[in-house]
């Protein structure tokens, strides 16, 4: 492994010294790198760039899963419901950290109704853009799906248990001037 | 040796600026390939009402920024780090790399979750900013010799300048896995271990809670046999735990080095999420200028000359 003073043989030229000015920097900045991180892991908060790591720390003794998901409402009826599972439709949220802040907004429901109108315009400019190729959407649906864990995942898209948690169809956004 | 005199060697033993410099090109060049195809000004377009603004821009009062400016901010820093990779105008490049790269990485982490893989990478960039990492490898100094003939063609001479940054990224790779595992151990004890905690964590990421599916299926494979799940848990956080030994011990480094940058492949393969950022950093390990001794021995000779030959880094007492 790394050793940056290791390498060389020949004595041949002096090394300059650092100038205490410039050991007091470094020095400074790794207090500031560890004072910031013992601050977040001790405190066990995010304080982001410093973080208590915390992913996957807590433990898991049931053999269910809960979790929140999109659906997009097609406009051609009699079309089902579809899981909007792609970044690109949904871009740039990602898979994990969309149901994270719509589940942030649990208690507030006007917020709620926003960000899944946000999420209807989203997809529909990014399918008329070509990032997607999805149907149109009249509306979007966010339940709450559980599912109990099949060893070989085999009912991934059959969840045990929807409960519908809010519902925006374009029809009931007031355009926007 | 006193206490203080090892302090002072484990951080400004002279060494030479060829590793600094090839761990730069290397951090710079990963980061263009993954943040580059990116667009940090999609974020400038999201509802304010997902805006949940992190300590660092709770404190630094940091707005979101409209999408034009986001626009215009990630292509000044797309070049910084391209300046930066190639070592032109080092310091300016790495410092604006640093200012932007706090800002437009930290953006996605203020809409409602804290992805934990990429704080690593401002913390490095900042420690970069600060160091004389276009030292070598870099145009700079291609310029500079062109520049001044006379000037040394073996470059600067060895200097703790080289290697306090590197140990500085040393001590980030510590903490953070230190950190991973006293969280587990804070919020779930041993028996993070010795439950079934991991098999089912394993088959739950083939449902969804992840940004980045498994690339393989093999944990649900791998959750069928409990005991084979419990020994991986057991050898997740005796790597984390055990990660800062590698701070003053070579034989330490030797093993939880190269454990930890397993550990994170694994999780791509079985759990889903990418921490290739912890890869790169890793890089910081590895002894580029003995590496590139073996292969072209003039330029790492030229690189080192100057300066006796030094005990092996960290004042490792083995």
């Amino acid at each position: 492994m790394a050793d940056p003073s290791a390498s060389g043989s020949s004595p041949a030229r002096p090394e300059p010294p650092l100038p205490p000015r410039r050991i007091l920097v470094v020095h400074l900045l790794l207090v500031a790198i560890v004072g910031g991180q013992l601050w977040s892991t001790l405190a066990d908060r995010e304080r982001w760039p410093f973080s208590p790591y915390a992913m996957y720390s807590t433990l898991e003794r049931e053999r269910t899963l809960t979790w929140l998901r999109l659906y997009g409402v097609p406009e051609r009826e009699p079309a089902s419901e579809i899981p909007l599972l792609s970044d690109d439709q949904l871009a740039p949220f990602d898979q994990a950290r969309l149901p994270a802040a719509l589940g942030h907004m649990a208690g507030r429901r006007g917020d709620l109704r926003e960000a899944l109108r946000d999420c209807l315009e989203r997809y529909e400019t990014l399918r008329r853009s070509g990032r997607h190729d999805g149907p149109p959407l009249r509306g979007v649906r966010l339940y709450r799906v559980r599912w109990t864990l099949d060893p070989e995942a085999r009912n991934v898209d059959r969840p045990d248990r929807r409960t519908l948690v809010l519902e925006v169809l374009s029809s009931s956004i007031r355009k926007r001037p | 040796m006193s206490a203080r005199e090892r302090w002072l060697r484990f951080w400004f033993e002279p060494s030479s600026p060829l590793s600094l410099g090839i761990c730069r090109v290397l951090f710079f060049g990963f980061l263009l390939v993954l943040y580059v195809p990116r667009d940090f000004a999609a974020w400038g377009r999201v509802s304010s009402v997902f805006w949940e603004p992190t300590w660092l821009f709770q404190v630094l009062r940091l707005p979101l920024l409209p999408a034009p400016a986001l626009e215009l901010l990630q292509w000044v820093w797309k070049a910084a780090l391209a300046l930066s990779c190639v070592g032109l105008l080092t310091r300016l490049a790495t410092g604006v790399a640093f200012i932007l790269g706090a800002y437009l990485i930290g953006l996605p982490h203020c809409f409602g979750k804290i992805h934990h893989n990429e704080a690593v990478v401002v913390l490095v960039l900042g420690i970069l900013a600060l160091s004389r990492c276009g030292d070598a490898v870099s145009l700079d100094r291609l310029i500079r010799r062109r520049r001044d003939p006379d000037s040394r063609p073996d470059g600067p001479p060895r200097s703790g300048e080289y290697t306090w940054p590197v140990r500085m990224v040393w001590v980030v790779m510590a903490l953070v896995f230190f950190a991973a595992g006293l969280a587990k151990l804070r919020h779930s004890g041993l028996v993070w271990v010795t439950s079934d905690n991991l098999a089912i964590m394993m088959i739950q990421n083939n449902y969804a809670k992840v940004r980045t599916d498994p690339l393989t299926m093999w944990g649900l494979v791998l959750a069928r046999h409990g005991w084979l799940c419990r020994a991986l848990a057991g050898a997740t956080l005796a790597v984390e735990l055990g990660y800062p030994l590698a701070l003053v011990s070579r034989r330490a480094r030797w093993l939880f080095v190269p454990a930890s940058c397993l550990m994170v492949v694994g999780i791509r393969l079985v759990l889903g999420p990418a921490f290739e950022q912890f890869l790169v950093c890793s890089l910081f390990w590895v002894p580029w200028d003995r590496l590139v001794g073996r292969i072209r021995p003039g330029v790492a000779s030229r690189a080192s000359r100057a300066g006796p030959r030094v005990a092996p880094a960290g004042g490792d007492p083995g």
